[in-house]
């Protein structure tokens, strides 16, 4: 819980830090995807703080790629 | 094209050098020896041959494309939609090999060096490096590489030096013992842990001086960085021998371990994690450079130096979600990383190659 906290205070300390420097610049768009993928990244952080289970990109991978692996094995 | 800077050609040399070998040295040797035991040299050697066919094809990509990075010019080669699409593909193969190489480097450093520290304390630290490298622009960062270019090379020629006395010849025999499939396979995996990775240094080619050049530039970085792979592949194989590197996770720390010279050189281990250290900072940054960048194309936004500090934390969130111990991440790095990064350095850059010709012809007529 404490180290969640952490995370989130580090997260805002870093949007308020950038984003307006952003705005000064009139890059709107830019602003709105790097307060998405921040919270995206602050998000995933938490949950990891909390030892809540996430799903593994890479298993997925494995699964997809299983035919092309088993047949690199075979030969 | 975002990127402003310009690099040398001699800069681009050394970047994909450092690429190639940052690592390859570090977990090849383990992989390339488990497909094709003591013959795993000659694996390399075929997987060199085909890393050169594979920079000439890079190089005349570039050369058709010379102020386009990869992203852009895979959009002009398929069209808009079907070249998004592949970049965001791309997108997604750059975040996934940067988070596997914050994840080689926290694991070698938790395993060999300092055992105590927490795997994220180093992921975090190795990340604040990156994040500044990336903002301070690649010029920078390639004058770094050529800064640090001549540690590398001293202490890679100390190692093999200090390492001639401990050879022992029978280790390599018997030659071709199960016959040429299993050097093919050792040379498939080469195609997938050094070769094919090469495809990233198509997003700085543009920024290099001569683009017209690229071509020669990855062939001469590829026979290099080959060659320095090969060499310590096969010290590992004559002194440590083949049945003995399966079992070891860094045969290339235990190799540096070996070396004993008069009783009063020794334990000059962490010459060889400096080998690894500078080419892995140089590697990670390169990735995490291209997929900043990538990402900032696809959406095409006009700056990319504020999204490091964003993506460094998916990044981190990504790095420990993606292995759960070392023993899954090595059982994926020879498994399924392999295939994954021959789709996407061999197989799809030959397909826009093929579809560019085509059109090309089909423009001439």
């Amino acid at each position: 819980m404490f180290y969640s906290i952490i995370i989130l205070f580090i997260s805002i300390g870093i949007g308020l830090l950038e984003i307006p420097k952003l705005l000064r610049g009139k890059l709107v768009r830019e602003s709105l995807f790097y307060l998405l993928i921040l919270s995206i990244g602050t998000f995933f952080c938490i949950l990891l703080a909390l030892d809540i289970n996430l799903p593994n990109p890479v298993n997925w991978l494995t699964i997809l790629f299983k035919p092309l692996t088993n047949w690199l094995n075979f030969t | 094209m975002i990127e402003k800077g310009v690099i040398s050609q001699g800069q681009f040399i050394i970047l994909a050098v450092l690429y190639i070998i940052a690592t390859s040295i570090l977990i090849g040797p383990p992989l390339f020896v488990l497909a094709a035991k003591q013959n795993a040299w000659m694996g390399i050697i075929i997987g060199i041959c085909f890393g050169v066919l594979h920079a000439w094809m890079y190089g005349i990509l570039a050369k058709r494309y010379p102020n386009k990075t990869l992203i852009e010019f895979n959009e002009s080669i398929l069209g808009k939609w079907a070249g998004k699409a592949l970049s965001l593909l791309f997108f997604i193969f750059f975040l996934i090999l940067t988070s596997g190489l914050l994840r080689i480097i926290g694991d070698f450093i938790t395993t060999s060096i300092l055992t105590d520290t927490p795997i994220e304390a180093i992921e975090v630290t190795f990340m604040l490096l990156l994040i500044l490298a990336v903002r301070l622009g690649l010029e920078t960062f390639a004058r770094t590489a050529e800064m640090v270019v001549p540690w590398v090379l001293i202490f890679f020629f100390l190692l093999t030096f200090c390492l001639l006395p401990e050879i022992e010849m029978k280790n390599l025999f018997p030659i071709l013992e199960d016959g040429i499939n299993p050097v093919i396979k050792a040379t498939i995996y080469s195609l997938g842990v050094p070769f094919s990775d090469l495809v990233i240094l198509l997003m700085i080619a543009p920024t290099v001086a001569s683009p017209k050049k690229i071509g020669k530039a990855l062939g001469i970085a590829t026979f290099t960085g080959g060659f320095i792979l090969l060499t310590i592949v096969l010290l590992a194989i004559l002194v440590l021998g083949a049945n003995s590197i399966i079992q070891i996770n860094y045969p290339i720390y235990i190799l540096a371990q070996k070396i004993n010279i008069g009783n009063f050189i020794q334990r000059i281990e962490v010459l060889a994690g400096a080998i690894f250290f500078i080419s892995a900072f140089i590697k990670s940054t390169i990735s995490f450079y291209s997929t900043v960048v990538s990402f900032a194309h696809i959406f095409q936004l006009k700056k990319f130096e504020n999204l490091t500090l964003p993506f460094g934390i998916v990044i981190i969130s990504l790095a420990t979600v993606m292995s759960p111990n070392i023993v899954y991440f090595n059982n994926f790095l020879s498994t399924t990383w392999v295939p994954f990064a021959v789709i996407f350095g061999s197989i799809i850059p030959f397909f826009l190659f093929t579809i560019d010709s085509i059109k090309g012809a089909m423009r001439n007529k």
